[in-house]
């Protein structure tokens, strides 16, 4: 597949699976053997199945989430993706119960594309911020 | 050097997020932009009502008890009295 192809499937997982919420084309654009590295996260996400329980997490904490797709470069097989996530927070995440407060974070994330499913990646995001927005860890006086 | 970023020293304190709820409605602001913001009324009253939900959501069974209460067995008394005392 081309590099331009391959940057389209990952604009349909953040279109159809984030935004949409369309979990049953997890199973099309996610490889079996998919394995993701998420920093901050306690272990990796593996194979459709967890993606999917990846993705309603968020989705179900922050069930209008709107993730936008700021930038995207192609390399042969890997796709950088450079993304920005606004949600309300009406579902318990991680445990921190419900504050109705919008938040808005942003990301990275590379992964590779074989056969039209992404089938291995990494990404980072701004999950303190994400924290602090949601009021869980403190934000420093401001000065 | 000391370099600002969003008012607030990048080194030697904790990060700071881009954008920060309102406090008002709730709605996420660009930190550099919270001067400018305007809070809509539509997103304000439902923010005010996500924080109200437990007491929403428990108003009919509050209501339920406080009628089955003395002082609201004598209240439902008086609004039936008054209802039959009018004309028509
Ligand atoms: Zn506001």
């Amino acid at each position: 597949m081309s590099e331009e192809e391959n940057k389209a499937i990952v604009r349909r997982v953040n279109d159809e699976v984030w935004n949409m919420g369309n979990l049953e084309a997890i199973d099309e654009l996610i490889a079996d053997d998919f394995v993701t590295t998420v920093i901050g996260a306690p272990e990796q996400i593996r194979g459709p199945d967890g993606f999917r329980d990846f993705v309603l997490m968020y989705r179900k904490a922050f069930p209008d989430l709107r993730l936008t797709i700021d930038d995207q470069i192609a390399e042969g097989e890997t796709v950088v993706t450079r993304w920005t996530a606004t949600g309300t927070h009406e579902g318990e995440l991680m445990g921190i119960p419900p504050t109705g407060k919008q938040a808005t974070t942003a990301g990275i994330n590379i992964n590779r594309i074989s056969g039209g499913q992404l089938v291995d990646g990494w990404g980072i995001f701004d999950q303190l911020g994400l924290l602090q927005q949601i009021g869980a860890v403190p934000v420093a006086t401001q000065v | 050097m000391t370099v600002k970023h969003f008012g607030v020293s990048v080194f030697g304190s904790i990060p700071q997020p881009a954008h920060m709820p309102c406090q008002e409605c709730g709605a996420s602001v660009p930190v550099l932009e919270r001067d400018e913001h305007v809070c809509s009324e539509q997103r304000r009253l439902e923010y005010r009502l996500f924080q109200l939900r437990a007491e929403l959501a428990a108003f009919d069974e509050l209501f339920a008890a406080y009628l089955e209460s003395p002082r609201g067995r004598f209240e439902l008394w008086c609004a039936e009295r008054e209802r039959r005392s009018k004309p028509g």
